[in-house]
This record gives C-alpha cells, sequence and structure tokens, in this order.
C-alpha cells in the first residue's frame, strides 16, 4: 500500500514537471513564430525585383494573422466606449482602425531597408501574456521593440507593440479620447472614416 | 489491470495540465483593463495644451519650410557616410552628461563604460567620428541626462511643455536640459553664438538623417499634437526606468 502511494506520488509529480515544461514550450513557442515571421518580412523588404505595393501586400499578409486588431480595438477604446457600441459599430470600429495602422505602418517600409533585427529571450508576463523583447539596429541608433502577445481563443496573438517605450495601443488611446471627449464617438468615426479614405 | 493504469495516467496528465495551464479562459475579460489602464485616466498633466498646441503647429511649419530644405540641400552636397561620422561626434562629445548622470544615479559600471568609450572614440576613434568602442569592444553608449536622474530621484513630469524649435519637453526635463548645459566644457570655453550654430548644424545634420520619420509618424497620427505628447512622455518614462 505504502509502495503505491509512493508510486503514486512519483508519478503525480513527474506530471507536473511534464506540463510545466509543455508551458514554457510556449515562451520559446512564441518567440519563435515572431522570428519566423520576422524573418520572411525582413527577406520581403530586402527583394529588389518586386514593387513597393507588391511588397506591402505580402507583407500585410504574413502580418496580418499574428495580430488581435479586435482585442487591440478593445484596448484602444476602452471598455466603457467599446462596450456603448452596437456590435455593428465595433465591428466597423475595428475595420477603421486595421484600415488605419494597415495605412500608416506599411508605409513605413519606404523609409526602412537596412536595418537588422535580434531578439531577446521572451517573458512571461502572465499565465496568458507573453513579451517578446527585441532590438532594431538601423544606422548609428538601435531601437527596442516589445511584441506582447496573448493567448487568445485562436492561439498566441499580438494585442500591442512598444517601441522604445512608446505602446502603439495607449497612443491610440489617448487621441481617440481627446477626439471623444469634444467631438463625441461620432465625432470619432467620422474622423477615422476621413483620415482612412485619404491616399 | 494494465488498461486500468494507463486510464488512470491520462487522467492524472489531464487534470495537472488543467491545474498548470489553467487561467487563460476566465481572464480574458480582465486582462485587457488592467494592463493599459482604464479610459479615464490621463497619463499627461497639460494644462498649457492651447499655447504647446500653437507651439507644436510653429515648430511643424519650421520644420517643413526651414529645417527639412535645408537638411535636404546638405544631404545632397556631403555623402551619408560623412554625415554619420558628423552625428557620432556631436554625440561623443555630449559624454560628459552621460558620464555625469550615471554617476549622480550610481549607475557606476555604466559611467565606467561610458568613460571607457570616450577615451577610446576620442583617440583611436578620431575625436569620435568613429565608435570603435562599440565595434571593436561591443561597449554601448548608456544614455543618461538630468532630466532622467530628475525621474531617478521620483521628479515627475509636472507639466507638459513644448518649446519652439526643440519641441516636447516638460517641466522636469526642462530643468534637465538647463542642468545639461553646465555639465558640458564647451559652455564655458566657447561664446553663445559659436554654440547656437553648432546646435544648429547639429540639428541640421541629424535631420538630414532621419528625413521622413516625422512625416510618417505625422501621417500616423489621427491628433498629432496628442500622438506626439504621449510619445514623448512614453518614451520618457522608460528611459528613467532604464
Amino acid at each position: 500500500m505504502k509502495k503505491k502511494i509512493i508510486v503514486l506520488g512519483m508519478a503525480f509529480f513527474f506530471m507536473i514537471v511534464i506540463n510545466a515544461g509543455i508551458c514554457s514550450d510556449e515562451k520559446s513557442y512564441v518567440e519563435n513564430l515572431i522570428k519566423e515571421k520576422t524573418e520572411q518580412i525582413l527577406s520581403i523588404i530586402r527583394k529588389k525585383d518586386i514593387s513597393q505595393k507588391e511588397k506591402k501586400q505580402k507583407i500585410f499578409d504574413i502580418a496580418k494573422p499574428l495580430f488581435d486588431f479586435t482585442t487591440m480595438s478593445k484596448l484602444t477604446l476602452g471598455r466603457k466606449y467599446w462596450s456603448e457600441l452596437t456590435s455593428e459599430q465595433q465591428k466597423r470600429f475595428v475595420d477603421l482602425f486595421v484600415k488605419r495602422l494597415r495605412m500608416v505602418y506599411l508605409d513605413r517600409v519606404d523609409i526602412y531597408g537596412n536595418e537588422t533585427v535580434s531578439f531577446k529571450p521572451a517573458i512571461q508576463k502572465r499565465k496568458n501574456i507573453i513579451y517578446v523583447p527585441s532590438v532594431i539596429t538601423s544606422k548609428n541608433e538601435k531601437f527596442s521593440v516589445i511584441y506582447k502577445f496573448w493567448k487568445s481563443p485562436q492561439g498566441w496573438k499580438i494585442y500591442d507593440v512598444e517601441v522604445e517605450g512608446v505602446s502603439i495601443v495607449r497612443t491610440y488611446r489617448s487621441q481617440f479620447l481627446e477626439i471623444i471627449k469634444n467631438k463625441g464617438i461620432k465625432g470619432l468615426f467620422q474622423e477615422l472614416e476621413k483620415l482612412t479614405q485619404q491616399s | 489491470m494494465k488498461k486500468k493504469r494507463i486510464v488512470f495516467f491520462i487522467l492524472l496528465l489531464a487534470i495537472t495540465t488543467a491545474n498548470v495551464c489553467a487561467g487563460s479562459d476566465n481572464q480574458n475579460n480582465v486582462f485587457w483593463e488592467e494592463e493599459i489602464g482604464p479610459p479615464e485616466k490621463v497619463i499627461v498633466n497639460d494644462p498649457l495644451e492651447p499655447y504647446n498646441r500653437a507651439i507644436t503647429e510653429f515648430n511643424d511649419k519650421a520644420y517643413f519650410y526651414a529645417l527639412k530644405p535645408v537638411a535636404k540641400g546638405y544631404a545632397k552636397i556631403v555623402p551619408e557616410t560623412i554625415r554619420l561620422s558628423i552625428d557620432r561626434c556631436f554625440k561623443n562629445l555630449e559624454f560628459p552628461i552621460r558620464f555625469v548622470n550615471n554617476v549622480l544615479q550610481l549607475k557606476f559600471k555604466n559611467a565606467g563604460i561610458e568613460l571607457t568609450r570616450f577615451v577610446i572614440n576620442s583617440s583611436i576613434g578620431i575625436a569620435g567620428f568613429m565608435d570603435p568602442a562599440k565595434k571593436w569592444f561591443h561597449l554601448e553608449p548608456k544614455k543618461e541626462d538630468f532630466g532622467q536622474t530628475l525621474g531617478y530621484y521620483h521628479m515627475g513630469s509636472v507639466f507638459h511643455i513644448v518649446w519652439p524649435f526643440i519641441g516636447p519637453s516638460n517641466l522636469r526635463d526642462t530643468i534637465g536640459k538647463a542642468g545639461d548645459i553646465f555639465t558640458q566644457p564647451a559652455s564655458y570655453l566657447l561664446d553663445w553664438w559659436i554654440l547656437l550654430a553648432a546646435r544648429a548644424f547639429e540639428k541640421i545634420n541629424y535631420t538630414s538623417l532621419h528625413i521622413g520619420e516625422y512625416e510618417s509618424m505625422k501621417k500616423a497620427a489621427v491628433d498629432y499634437y496628442i500622438f506626439i505628447r504621449d510619445s514623448y512622455e512614453q518614451m520618457r518614462i522608460k528611459q528613467i526606468k532604464e
């Protein structure tokens, strides 16, 4: 009987060890995921035989599945305003926000090109949140970029990116709140419609 | 009997897995408010907003109508490698600021690295035009200024303020900038107009290496004053933490 209990205890212990291993594997999984996608994107940026427009489309196709745009939108708007929207409005907002991000950040492809990226070990912030810090080196400068992942029902996705301590979600949030304060939520929609129609 | 044991093990695995990896589902709704802070919370104290907006507008015009065309013309005459060297040289001259403030923040190892960098780059690096300290010895610069030192000792930004030509700042960093002048030997040795001309040249040289960045940042913004203001304050908070 005693023997059985010891065996059982040991089995239990090993199971936990094995499982902890599985969980910490998530860290390296996320790390490898962003590494691999970054490599793909960099190789596209460095390609010389395709047009800028084609490049941007290809990069977007690679980057899109990495992001959780709905959560990003929720975070930027904040729970209070997000829950005030109808589900249709929420969808529209995510749409406009993605369009905006796409326009803005893909345009940087024109400026950058000779940068190198190196990744640091991922940090488990919480059970469902993993940060992957990286350093981008360009010409004379270095800047830090942190990809913030969370375990969404669809798997690990980015919900925010921090460049030199500046969070995309946070800067958009304060801009959106400023507009809501002055022109209301309708004004924000109008502003976004206007901005996404340009160019 | 054997079958029973296998079933038992699988069950055990399932239970422990649930235990160790649990917690992700019920936190779905909670995590985001904690992560970014409640929407009502204002990060930046900005009582001077109307003035700050006007100066930001002025700086924007100054960039597009003066600084950018000059920097572009300059970039056409001077090759990039030389401009990068000049940029390094200016940074090397700011060594006293970094050294003093590393010491003030009790970061003695970083102060040592800065001192070593200065000695190597001023000699082998030919007055700082090259950066052999980084290239050969892998010594990275440890940027600290007096504004960061004040932040290190828990001074807040107090309020945001935008300066003509210089750009976004706050009360803490303005005091910091003034303090930094005192740690620069050049401020005691040279006439004010030479210093001013040197600063202008530094700015033109720097801008020539960063054309397009301000434009893309402005384009990224919905309200570019808020965008610049918040980016600045967030960036400084990070620099102080480091």
